[in-house]
């Protein structure tokens, strides 16, 4: 076989083989436990996995464009204080959540304009957003953890729609409508341009700093919005939450297949990578594996899942 | 004057200046030789491990898993000690750990052409788990006196560790600007395929760059275990590989390789030390700490960046 | 080609994956006959015992006392948490073993407030719930299991350190975390007990290492280069009073400070701070054994799962007796001195 087809066979072929993987994942568990398979397992990795799944699909779209987005975590925790602290104020519940969305736009923004507008390097400019942002978070409530919401704003993280967990339901239709976007509009070509030929897109007259921006103030939208999920799913908004999620979402993001270089990826498979990690995490917890083989594991996999089918790309750039 | 201010880092320079002249202003205990020698002390461990983070992103790489390793090769160590083995014996076991640690990352990177940041997030999750599974979840702890000396002894009135520093520093100064390997790093970041064609071997150069970074993290993780005294293998040099990174970018390097210098990082690596050392000295309210770091760092690149446009302007055209 | 890598490697995986399964079972139930579930051992009880976090040797030696008490109570424990103090995926994995249909779990909540729905669940489903080390107050949790309460604690290190200065001076707090409440509580504790017993003692202020060594190494050490008058140090979680120790004892050596100038007490593992305090850097040192803790947790959990009574003075078997007040059950604390701290195993 020459390198050419399987170039071309390369993406359907990708997508088969994490599909395997889950498979393998899922009835390996299913021999392993007999908890695993059951509809209230289930249902709880969907409930668990909506966070990082939010994050996950602009991430997948950075990561496409050839940058990325390390601040995530902090604006999920900066934008879940935020609410905190408006609801504290006596501002109503979901003028609070408005707080909240504002609140991630206006980090995105930041980092837009900084990595977008100036150019700068996506890295460090969202590595110095995480550390700022954690440290307003305890500026803002000395760490001290925010609680006592009404009810009704449980409905977000806590409730079941016939059995299925609200928030995976609003997950679901978000990702399927990012999905239509990244198949269907010019702005997905410009996103998966820019990770291919930054020059070559801005010299067919395409503004690279506004598909940037967006795609940094999406980025901020969204960790805001897993920010209000995980404050109604815990019934509180806490200075650490968000810690570290970055490091999940990328994972779900590369095991899905997006190259890292930029360029190439799809939200279908950031899906399917977001599940292979949960239902993985998912099973070891109940066979009672301690977390510290589940991270070698995770490690284990993502060299082995990721690794492998980049073999002949390393070099590309 | 006009020759000072196209010197790549003169920007970071001035703004560590500046933020020196800030703090001094604000507490009397911060300009003094005492905190100087405490602030490099402090960062002994960073400076060592930002020698070889500086390579991997001349390369166009990063390395995530340099905090791993760190624990890893630190919690070895501590288990050789409490096994009885002589401190000197146990230290250059730690640095291979470190080299084999860094062997592992670049047999996948190099030969396997796995990207990178994959290869070291995978590895960062592995390290630390071993790193932890050996330790049995305890602390690394009650080291012998004889192993002190690697964090706090002297040699020559001078601090030990200091001096392993600063010699490993000069001896990289000196590597990557005066002899081929150097030259070669900084060719395969500028430009991979040029440098292919100009019959540089990109795998042998990107190995013996992760085995020097493991090597150079190994004996960081020999003092840091000294020094502090106590390892805790789930939490040792956790922030440590994005605090380097970011050392070494507001130092002027550039994430996609080919730009940057050991002496820049050397000054980001002291930035970052300042400004930690500093806030706290001022007395400044615990909960600003962090927020303030942050702003300072992004300040920092934000300066970076604008010499750096103004240095290209001439070069590329106006893309924005 | 590609196919056949990878099944070779998928294989690899899976007995990669069952050979920590089994390591892991084998340390979780060292009483269990093996693997087999519930035929063997009849109607074995099984109880989820959840630290804050995973790798700390606080919580490494609370995992010997919840083993102990397993096999001693012929019944299964599994003890497991995420590698960081993190809320979020410390309720996730409660969630994963409620699905387990355990009978009981003993948890040390990162978030009081945000373990309420999860345990509200787990009393639907007839769960016991207890909570250790750190409470959860008005949650569905039936017993708090405790070395004494967080205010008790926080006023004897007030005290210890207040006794030692002889009750005038600068002291400094090192926490491991601002945002926790165990520490909050503590530390506040500690706060009105000085402005109440020891008006002349300042509070300067309170530095916090979010669990890592070195940073709690480099805050002692802005500490005492901050204040060259400090007289005290508290630390409030285990890793805090050995690096202060450390820095103290570094800066006697140099000959920058005098011994004993600055007294340092706090929350240690004794086996942590054992050399320090044989050189006299800590006098006193307050601690509890977290293996009895551990212990008392599983044996509170198995009491309840069987319909008993926890009552106040219950012996519990290799822990003693416990002071039972309300819903808390306390197993009170140790002071760690020169004389006893070769008599600790933890």
């Amino acid at each position: 076989m020459s390198m050419r087809t399987i170039g071309l066979s390369f993406k359907q072929n990708k997508l088969l083989v994490q599909l395997l993987l889950l498979l393998f994942i899922l009835v390996l568990f299913s021999i392993l436990s007999p908890y695993f398979l059951s509809v209230t397992n289930f249902m709880n990795v969907f409930n668990q996995m909506v966070e990082v799944g939010l994050i996950a699909i602009p991430m997948t779209m950075i990561v496409i464009s050839g940058a990325m987005d390390l601040s995530v975590g902090s604006i999920l925790g900066f934008s879940a204080v935020c609410m905190g602290i408006a609801f504290e104020h006596g501002l109503n519940i979901w003028a609070s959540v408005l707080v909240a969305l504002l609140a991630g736009l206006l980090c995105g923004a930041v980092n837009g304009y900084l990595i977008a507008r100036h150019r700068m390097q996506a890295i460090v400019v969202t590595i110095g957003m995480l550390v700022m942002l954690r440290g307003l978070v305890y500026v803002l409530n000395q760490g001290r953890p925010i609680s006592g919401y009404p009810d009704s704003f449980y409905f977000l993280g806590q409730q079941y729609i016939a059995g299925v967990p609200f928030n995976a339901i609003f997950l679901a239709a978000v990702f399927l409508l990012a999905h239509f976007v990244m198949k269907r509009t010019r702005f997905s070509t410009y996103v998966y341009g820019i990770g291919n030929n930054e020059e070559a897109v801005h010299y067919s007259g395409i503004s690279v700093v506004r598909t940037r921006f967006i795609l940094f103030l999406l980025s901020g939208l969204f960790s805001a919005m897993a920010g209000v999920f995980l404050v109604s799913r815990l019934a509180s908004a806490e200075a650490t939450s968000g810690t570290n999620i970055e490091l999940d979402v990328l994972t779900a993001t590369l095991i899905g297949g997006t190259h890292i270089f930029g360029g190439r990826g799809s939200l279908s498979g950031t899906f399917i990578g977001l599940l292979i990690i949960v239902f993985l995490r998912n099973g070891l917890n109940l066979l009672g594996v301690s977390v510290l083989y589940q991270a070698v594991i995770l490690g284990a996999l993502l060299l082995i899942a990721v690794g492998n089918k980049q073999f002949n790309r390393g070099l590309s750039r | 004057m006009k020759r000072i201010a196209n010197i790549h880092e003169a920007p970071i320079v001035l703004f560590t200046l500046i933020v020196i002249a800030l703090f001094s202003s604000l507490s009397p205990d911060f300009f003094q030789f005492d905190n100087a020698r405490l602030i490099l002390d402090q960062n002994i461990s960073s400076f060592i491990v930002a020698i070889g983070m500086t390579m991997v992103i001349l390369l166009g790489g990063m390395d995530l898993s340099v905090g791993s390793v760190l624990a890893l090769t630190a919690t070895s160590v501590g288990v050789f000690l409490n096994h009885g083995v002589h401190p000197w014996i146990a230290a250059l076991l730690g640095v291979c750990i470190g080299v084999l640690c860094g062997a592992v990352n670049g047999y996948f990177i190099a030969m396997r052409k796995i990207p990178d940041i994959i290869v070291t997030l995978a590895t960062m999750y592995i390290f630390r788990g071993i790193a932890v599974g050996i330790s049995g979840g305890t602390w690394m702890t009650n080291f012998p006196e004889g192993f002190r000396y690697f964090g706090q002894g002297k040699l020559l009135g001078m601090s030990f560790p200091l001096l392993v520093a600063i010699v490993l520093i000069a001896v990289f100064i000196y590597l990557m600007r005066f002899t081929r390997g150097g030259r070669r790093i900084y060719a395969i970041g500028g430009n991979g395929s040029a440098a292919k064609l100009a019959g540089i071997s990109v795998v042998r150069t990107k190995f013996t760059v992760y085995v020097w970074t493991g090597m150079l993290v190994g004996i960081a993780a020999v003092i840091f275990a000294s020094k502090v005294g106590s390892v805790q293998a789930s939490t040792a040099g956790s922030s440590l590989s994005f605090e380097v990174m970011a050392a070494v970018l507001i130092g002027g390097g550039s994430i996609f390789g080919g730009v940057g210098t050991v002496a820049g990082t050397m000054i980001g690596v002291l930035f970052m030390g300042i400004v930690k050392n500093g806030l706290i000295i001022s007395k400044i309210s615990p909960f600003w700490v962090d927020a303030t770091t942050g702003f300072l760092i992004i300040l920092a690149i934000v300066i970076n960046t604008l010499q750096r446009v103004r240095q290209n302007k001439s070069k590329e055209g106006d893309l924005v | 080609m590609r196919k056949v890598a990878w099944t070779v490697l998928t294989g690899v995986m899976a007995l990669s994956l069952a050979a920590c399964g089994s390591t892991s079972k084998n340390n979780a139930a060292p009483a269990g006959s093996g693997s087999s579930d519930a035929s063997s051992s009849g109607a074995a009880r099984t109880y989820f015992i959840n630290p804050k976090s995973i790798g700390p040797a606080y919580w490494a030696a609370a995992q010997k006392g919840a083993e102990q008490a397993a096999s001693d109570l012929n019944v299964k424990v599994v003890y497991n948490a995420p590698t960081e103090a993190d809320s979020s995926k410390q309720i996730n994995m409660i969630q994963d073993m409620l699905t387990r249909k355990v009978d009981g779990i003993g948890v040390s909540p990162n978030d009081a407030k945000a373990v309420g729905p999860i345990f509200k669940k787990a009393a639907g489903q007839n769960v016991q719930i207890v909570t250790w080390d750190s409470d959860a107050p008005d949650t569905d949790r039936q017993y708090y299991v405790a070395p004494d309460t967080d205010k008790a604690v926080g006023e004897l290190l007030a005290k210890t350190i207040g006794d030692e200065i002889g009750g005038k001076g600068k002291v400094a707090f090192m926490v491991a975390g601002l945002g926790s409440e165990n520490q909050i509580a503590k530390s506040d504790a500690a706060k009105a007990y000085f402005a109440a017993n020891y008006p002349d003692v300042q509070v300067v202020t309170t530095v916090a290492s979010d669990d890592d060594q070195q940073k709690a190494y480099a805050n002692a050490q802005n500490l005492i280069k901050t204040y060259p008058d400090l007289r005290g140090i508290i630390g409030f979680a285990g890793g805090e009073p050995p690096a202060a120790a450390e820095v103290v004892e570094q800066a006697v050596k140099a000959g920058t400070m005098k011994q004993g100038q600055i007294a340092i007490t706090g929350i240690a593992v004794p086996s942590v701070v054992k050399n320090y305090i044989k050189d006299g850097t800590i006098n006193t040192d307050i601690i509890w054994d977290p293996g009895k803790l551990a212990y008392t947790t599983v044996y509170v959990l198995d009491q309840l799962a069987q319909g008993k009574e926890i009552a106040d003075g219950m012996d519990i078997p290799t822990v003693g007796k416990v002071k039972v007040d309300g819903q808390n059950v306390f197993i009170g604390t140790l002071q760690v001195t020169k004389d006893n701290v070769d008599s600790f195993d933890f």
